[in-house]
C-alpha cells in the first residue's frame, strides 16, 4: 500500500497524519492545482456537494449516498472547514483524494478557504489545538491560494461557490483572474465566492458585506451570454438540501445536514449523468453511534 | 428605566407586523404589574399597555427579543435595541412573576425537594431536573435548592455507588443507569449557573463530574477516558515556585478549559461557551498580573536561562512557559498587554531568542518563533528598538538571526514563519516621504531599522541565494524545456524571498526602489521563471507584475534592460494555451499592461516579439497591444488626437454595424429569444470578433472589473427581455491615457454588448447613459431602478471631451439614487 493510500485509509477513520504528511500531501497537492484552470473543465458524469464545514461523519455519510470518490466523480463548491468539529481531518481527507485521483474530484474555493476566516470561525484553533502549532494550518492555507475558483461541467453547467460578480460577465473574464492570493474584499474573485442569490432586480448590496446580491435578470443574461444551462452554487443554507431559482436556472446546493450540529436541515448533492441529467440525492446527518466522540486532546503538559 | 424597543404584533397572515418604536417600561403596583411601551416621539401615548401576566408565558429569543402570547390570543414581541435592555426587563418580569407566585400562596415552594439520591430514583431525579429547567422560577430554585442541599455532592456520591455496581454488574441496567446520571449533571449544568460552576469545578469534584460526563447515551458504545487524561497525562509543571493560590488558580483554569474544550465541546451553547470563557479570561488576568508584578518570580524564569548549570531541558522549558505565557496574553486589553510585553523585555525577554531559534528540536523553535510573533503582533518597535540597539552597540543581532534561519531553517512552516516575522520587521509607514508628515519617534525608528535594512548588508544577506542563483544555476532539460535545477528547500525559500520582494516594492517606494534597481537580484528572479516547480514561476511573475504595477518608468526601462519579456513569453508559451494559474496571471499581467496603456512596455513588445503571440488566438490582449503599438509608430495615427478621431470614426462604423445587427435582433421572435443559443445573439458575436467561440469580451470587461461595477440586466419593461448592459465605470481621472476602444475591441464592446443603440435605448425607457471617450474612456450609463421616477427619456451623449464632469443633472441624480441603494 503506497504512503497516500495509507493516509487516505486513515483519514477516512477520522484519525490525523503526521504534520510532515501534510506537507508533503500540500507540495503534491499544489502541483495539481496549479496546472488548474479558473474556470475548470470538468466531464459529465459528476456530483456535484456544497459546504461540507468540517462535519466529517457527513461526509462519510455523502459518500455512502453518492458512491465512494474514485467511483463516483465528485465536484465540491468549497467551504470545507470551519464551524464543524473536523475542519482538518475533512480538508485533508479531500485533498489526499484530490492528489490519489486529480481526475476524479474537483475541489472549489469556498469564501471560507481563506486566511482571514479560518482564524475566526474555527479552523484555525482546530489546527493549533490538534497539531500543537499552526503549521498545518500555514500548509492548508496555502493550497487554498491554489484552489480553481470555478467549474464548467460539459459547457453546460457553471458551478462556483457563492455566485455572480458585476465584473464578471463572460467566462473568458474569469480565466483573466490570478487567483493565487487571499481572497480580497472586492473585485470579480470576492464576488464569485461571496455573492448570493436573490428575488431582485439586478444587483443589491449583500448584508455579508462582501459580494453582491443577484437578481434573476443577471442570472439569465448571464447564461444567456455563456450559452448555459445552468448555474449551480453553494454558500447559503437550504433547509431542503437544495433549491431552485429563477426559472431553474439556478440551483443553491447545500451539503452539510444539520448544520453545526443544531439547524435541523436536511442535505443535499446534485448528480449529472452523462447525458447532463439532474438527480439530486437529499441526506441527513450521519446516526451517532457511527460517529466518535470528539476528541480534543488537549495539552498534556501545562505551565499556566 | 425605560428602554427603547420594537413592538411587534402577529397578524392573520402569520406574519410580524411592526407596531411602532417606543420605551418599554414595566410599572409595578399592589394590584396591578402593566407592561408599557410609550411612543418615541409622544410619551403620553401609549403603543402598549397589557397586564403582567403571572403565568410562564414570556419567552426569551436570541438576545434582544421578548415574545409572548396574551390571554386574548394576541401575539406580541418586544425587540430590544440594546441586549442590555432585554435583560434588564426580562429580569424584571421574573422578579415581578417571583412576587406574585409567593403572594398568591401557589403550590409554590421556594425549596425544591429533589428525590433522594438513590439509584432507583434516577428516573425521577432526571425528571424532576428537566421540568425545573422549564422556567425562569423553576431554573432559580433548582440553583438555589442544589447549593443549599450540597446535591452535588451527594450525586458524587451516587455516581461513585452507581458506576461501581456497573463494574460489577455490566448490564444494561447498570449502564443506563450511568447514561441517566449523565443527563443529570448536563441539565444541572445548562442552569448555566456560575455558583453551580464554582462548586462543580472544585479539585475533588471536578474528577468525578468529568466521570459522569464519560458516559453518553447518544454514544452508546463508546466511552470518553476524560479522567485517565487528567489522572494521567495532564501534568502541571511549575518551573519556578508560586505561592499556593496562584498554583491553584492556574490548575483550576486548566479543568474550566478542558470542560470547555473537551468535555462539553459538543454540546455547549453559547451561554453556557461564554460563562466558561470569562471564567478562564478573569483567571487568565489574576495569573497574568501575578506573574508580571512579581519580580522575583520573572527574574529567576530568566537566571534559569543563564545559568550554565541548569539542564537544557529546564531551558527548554522556560521558551515552553514563555509561549503559554505570551498566548493567554492575547486576551488582555492593550494597554496591559504593553505593560506586560514591557515587563517581559525589561527582565531579558530577547535573550531568549538568540539560542532557542537555533535550538536543534523542533517543537522548541516552533514555541521560541511563536514567541516572537507574540511580540510583534502586540508591537513590532519593540524587536526593532531592540535590534537597533544590538546593532549599535555590534552585537550579533536579531535581524541578522532570523535572516539565517529563514535561509537554513528545515522546517517548511517554521520558515514561512520567519518570512511573515520579516515582513512585519519590515512594515513600516506606507508613505514614502512625497506627503510631508508629522514625524514621531515611533517613524524615525522605523526610518532608521529601514535605512539599516536596505542601505547596508542586510537586504543583500536576505536575498543572498536570489543574487547568488545565476552563478550556481544548473539547468536540465526536461521534455524539450530547459529547467533550472534547484531543491525544494531552495525554491520555497526564493518563493518567500518574491514574496518580502513584492511587499517591499509595493511599501518601500524609493528606498526597495533604489536598492531592487542597484542589485542584481532581479537576474536570480528572472532565473526562477525557468524553475522547475511552477508555483515559484508563478511567484517570480509575481514579482514582476508588482513592479509593472508600480506604473514606474525606472522599474520599467529596467525591466527592458533585463528583456523580462523574453523569459515570460517563453514561460507563457509553455502552457501551451492550457488554462492554467500560470496562464491566467500572464493573461493578467498583459492584461494590465494594455489596460494601463504602459507606452514603453507596448513598444517594446511590439518591437521585439509581435511574432510570438501569433499563435494565441482565444484571447485578443496580445492583438490590441501590437495593434496600440502599430498604431503609435505610424506617423499618421501617432498622435493621441489622430488616434482618437481615428477611433470616433471607427466606431461610428462599429454604430452601424449594431445597428443592423439589433435591428435583425428585434425583428426575432419570442421563442427564437428564449432559447439558448440565439441565431441573432451569435450573429452578433460573429459580427465583431475574431474568433466566437472563445471570444473574450476583455476589452470591456478588465476596465470595468478593476475600478466599477458593471450592472447586466435584462430590462423589465420590455416585452422581449432585451438584454441591456448598465454600467458605471469609475476610471480614475489621474489614471494615465487609457484607449480602451482600439478598433477591434471597439467593434467588439460596442456590438456584442449592445449597449448605447439608440434603438435599444429608446426601448428602455428608464435608462440614461453617457458616453466619453477620449484619452480616458469613461462609459456611465447609470440605471434607475422603478421608484426613483428618473426622467422618461433616455439620454446618450457621444463626447469627445476628455472631461468627465460632463456629466447631466440626470445622470447625476441617478447616481446619487445608485449610492442611496447601495449602502
Amino acid at each position: 500500500m503506497s504512503d497516500l493510500d495509507r493516509q487516505i485509509s486513515l483519514l477516512n477513520k477520522c484519525q490525523l497524519i503526521k504534520e510532515s504528511e501534510v506537507k508533503d500531501l500540500c507540495q503534491k497537492a499544489r502541483e495539481i492545482l496549479i496546472e488548474e484552470s479558473n474556470v475548470q473543465r470538468v466531464d459529465a458524469p459528476v456530483t456535484i456537494c456544497g459546504d461540507i464545514h468540517g462535519q466529517f461523519f457527513d461526509l462519510q455519510e455523502l459518500f455512502k449516498v453518492g458512491g465512494a470518490c474514485p467511483d463516483t466523480n465528485y465536484l465540491f463548491m468549497g467551504d470545507f472547514v470551519d464551524r464543524g468539529f473536523y475542519s482538518v481531518e475533512t480538508f485533508l481527507l479531500l485533498l489526499a483524494l484530490k492528489v490519489r485521483y486529480p481526475d476524479r474530484i474537483t475541489l472549489l474555493r469556498g469564501n471560507h478557504e481563506s486566511r482571514q476566516i479560518t482564524q475566526v470561525y474555527g479552523f484555525y484553533d482546530e489546527c493549533l489545538r490538534k497539531f500543537g502549532s499552526v503549521n498545518v494550518w500555514r500548509y492548508c492555507c496555502e493550497i487554498f491560494d491554489y484552489l480553481s475558483l470555478s467549474a464548467l461541467i460539459d459547457d453546460k453547467v457553471f458551478c462556483v461557490h457563492g455566485g455572480l460578480s458585476p465584473a464578471i460577465s463572460t467566462l473568458d473574464q474569469i480565466r483573466t483572474i490570478d487567483r493565487k492570493q487571499e481572497v480580497p474584499h472586492d473585485g470579480a474573485m470576492c464576488d464569485l465566492l461571496w455573492s448570493d442569490p436573490d428575488e431582485i432586480e439586478s444587483w443589491g448590496v449583500s448584508p455579508r458585506g462582501a459580494g453582491y446580491l443577484f437578481g434573476g435578470d443577471v442570472v439569465s443574461m448571464f447564461v444567456h451570454a455563456n450559452n448555459l444551462d445552468l448555474i449551480a452554487r453553494a454558500h447559503q443554507l437550504v433547509m431542503e438540501g437544495y433549491k431552485l431559482m429563477f426559472k431553474d436556472t439556478l440551483v443553491t446546493v447545500w451539503s452539510a445536514p444539520n448544520y453545526c450540529y443544531r439547524c435541523g436541515n436536511v442535505a443535499s448533492i446534485l448528480e449529472f449523468n452523462e447525458h447532463l441529467g439532474k438527480n439530486y440525492k437529499i441526506f441527513e446527518a450521519a446516526p451517532h453511534e457511527n460517529r466518535s466522540i470528539p476528541a480534543k486532546t488537549p495539552m498534556p503538559d501545562y505551565f499556566l | 428605566m425605560t428602554y427603547r424597543v420594537k413592538l411587534y404584533k402577529l397578524d392573520q397572515n402569520g406574519a410580524w407586523d411592526d407596531k411602532g418604536t417606543g420605551y418599554v417600561c414595566i410599572t409595578e403596583h399592589e394590584n396591578l404589574n402593566t407592561i408599557q411601551v410609550s411612543k418615541e416621539q409622544d410619551s403620553s401615548n401609549l403603543l402598549l399597555n397589557v397586564k403582567l401576566i403571572d403565568d410562564d408565558v414570556y419567552q426569551r429569543q436570541q438576545e434582544t427579543l421578548i415574545v409572548w402570547t396574551e390571554p386574548d390570543g394576541e401575539n406580541l414581541a418586544l425587540s430590544f435595541q440594546e441586549a442590555e435592555g432585554c435583560n434588564e426587563i426580562w429580569d424584571q418580569i421574573a422578579t415581578i412573576q417571583r412576587k406574585l407566585m409567593l403572594l398568591s400562596g401557589d403550590e409554590y415552594n421556594s425549596q425544591l425537594n429533589f428525590p433522594p439520591p438513590e439509584p432507583s430514583n434516577l428516573k425521577d431525579i432526571e425528571q424532576s431536573f428537566l421540568s425545573a429547567s422549564r422556567s425562569v422560577i423553576g431554573r432559580d430554585n433548582a440553583i438555589a435548592s442544589i447549593i443549599e442541599q450540597k446535591y452535588i455532592d451527594k450525586l458524587v456520591e451516587l455516581f461513585e455507588k452507581v458506576e461501581k455496581s456497573y463494574m460489577d454488574l455490566e448490564n444494561e441496567k447498570s449502564l443506563d443507569n450511568l447514561f441517566t446520571m449523565s443527563n443529570i449533571i448536563k441539565s444541572i449544568l445548562f442552569l448555566n449557573d456560575a455558583s453551580i460552576f464554582t462548586l462543580i469545578l472544585q479539585e475533588n469534584v471536578f474528577l468525578n463530574i468529568v466521570g459522569m460526563l464519560e458516559y453518553d447515551r447518544d454514544f452508546s458504545t463508546a466511552k470518553a477516558n476524560h479522567r485517565q487524561h487528567l489522572l494521567h497525562h495532564a501534568q502541571f509543571k511549575e518551573i519556578v515556585p508560586m505561592e499556593k493560590h496562584i498554583v491553584d488558580k492556574i490548575k483550576l483554569t486548566y479543568r474550566v478549559q478542558f470542560l470547555k474544550d473537551v468535555v462539553l465541546a459538543r454540546l455547549l451553547d453559547d451561554g453556557t461557551f461564554s460563562l466558561l470563557n470569562s471564567f478562564a479570561h478573569m483567571n487568565h488576568y489574576e495569573i497574568v498580573s501575578y506573574i508580571q508584578e512579581n519580580e522575583e518570580f520573572l527574574k529567576n524564569l530568566f537566571s534559569i536561562w543563564t545559568d550554565q548549570n541548569k539542564s537544557e531541558e529546564s531551558k527548554n522549558d522556560v521558551v515552553l512557559f514563555l509561549r503559554e505565557y505570551c498566548s493567554i496574553a492575547k486576551g488582555l486589553q492593550f494597554a496591559h498587554r504593553t505593560a506586560f510585553y514591557r515587563s517581559l523585555c525589561h527582565h531579558g525577554l530577547f535573550t531568549i531568542f538568540s539560542s532557542s531559534l537555533n535550538n536543534s528540536q523542533l517543537a522548541i523553535r516552533i514555541a521560541a518563533t511563536a514567541v516572537l510573533s507574540n511580540v510583534l503582533e502586540h508591537d513590532p518597535s519593540l524587536v526593532r528598538s531592540y535590534t537597533l540597539a544590538q546593532i549599535r552597540q555590534s552585537q550579533p543581532n536579531l535581524i541578522f538571526q532570523v535572516i539565517e534561519r529563514l535561509h537554513d531553517e528545515p522546517d517548511a512552516g517554521v520558515r514561512s514563519q520567519y518570512s511573515e516575522i520579516l515582513r512585519i520587521l519590515i512594515d513600516g509607514p506606507k508613505n514614502d516621504g512625497v506627503i510631508e508628515k508629522i514625524v514621531t519617534p515611533h517613524d524615525s525608528e522605523i526610518d532608521e531599522f529601514l535605512n539599516f535594512f536596505y542601505k547596508t548588508e542586510t537586504a543583500d544577506m536576505l536575498m543572498k541565494p536570489l543574487i547568488n542563483l545565476p552563478e550556481k544555476s544548473k539547468f536540465s532539460f526536461s521534455s524539450g524545456i530547459e529547467r533550472l535545477d534547484i531543491s525544494r528547500d531552495e525554491a520555497s525559500i526564493c518563493n518567500h524571498l518574491c514574496e518580502i520582494l513584492c511587499f517591499s516594492v509595493k511599501n518601500h517606494s524609493y528606498r526597495s526602489k533604489y536598492y531592487i534597481l542597484a542589485s542584481p537580484l532581479m537576474n536570480g528572479v528572472l532565473l526562477l521563471l525557468k524553475c522547475k516547480e511552477s508555483y515559484i514561476r508563478l511567484s517570480a511573475l509575481r514579482f514582476f507584475r508588482t513592479c509593472v504595477g508600480m506604473k514606474d518608468e525606472f522599474y520599467n526601462r529596467h525591466l527592458l534592460k533585463l528583456d523580462i519579456f523574453g523569459p515570460i513569453i517563453q514561460a507563457f508559451n509553455e502552457t501551451k494555451s492550457k488554462y492554467n494559474l500560470f496562464n491566467s496571471a500572464c493573461l493578467e499581467f498583459f492584461e494590465f499592461i494594455r489596460k494601463e496603456n504602459i507606452k514603453t512596455l507596448i513598444n517594446y513588445i511590439g518591437e521585439k516579439y509581435s511574432k510570438s503571440f501569433d499563435d494565441v488566438d482565444y484571447i485578443d490582449t496580445f492583438s490590441s497591444i501590437i495593434l496600440k503599438y502599430e498604431q503609435s509608430k505610424d506617423p499618421c495615427s501617432g498622435l493621441d488626437e489622430k488616434e482618437n478621431s481615428e477611433s470616433q470614426k471607427l466606431e461610428k462604423d462599429g454604430w452601424s454595424k449594431v445597428d443592423k445587427s439589433e435591428e435583425d435582433y428585434f425583428n426575432t421572435s419570442d421563442e427564437e429569444e428564449n432559447e439558448s443559443t440565439t441565431p441573432q445573439t451569435s450573429s452578433v458575436i460573429k459580427d465583431s470578433s475574431l474568433s466566437v467561440a472563445t471570444s473574450p469580451h476583455l476589452s470591456n470587461s478588465l476596465t470595468l472589473g478593476v475600478g466599477g461595477l458593471v450592472e447586466n440586466y435584462p430590462d423589465d419593461e420590455e416585452e422581449e427581455e432585451f438584454p441591456l448592459r448598465k454600467k458605471v465605470l469609475v476610471v480614475k481621472s489621474n489614471s494615465p491615457t487609457t484607449n480602451i476602444f482600439s478598433n477591434l475591441n471597439k467593434n467588439k464592446f460596442k456590438s456584442s454588448i449592445n449597449i448605447n443603440n439608440n434603438t435599444s435605448i429608446s426601448k428602455t425607457v428608464k435608462s440614461s447613459s453617457v458616453i466619453d471617450i477620449g484619452n480616458n474612456v469613461k462609459v456611465k450609463n447609470i440605471y434607475g431602478s422603478d421608484d426613483n421616477n428618473l426622467q422618461a427619456d433616455s439620454e446618450t451623449f457621444l463626447n469627445d471631451d476628455n472631461d468627465n464632469s460632463n456629466l447631466t443633472s440626470s445622470n447625476k441624480t441617478a447616481n446619487c439614487n445608485l449610492k442611496r441603494q447601495r449602502i
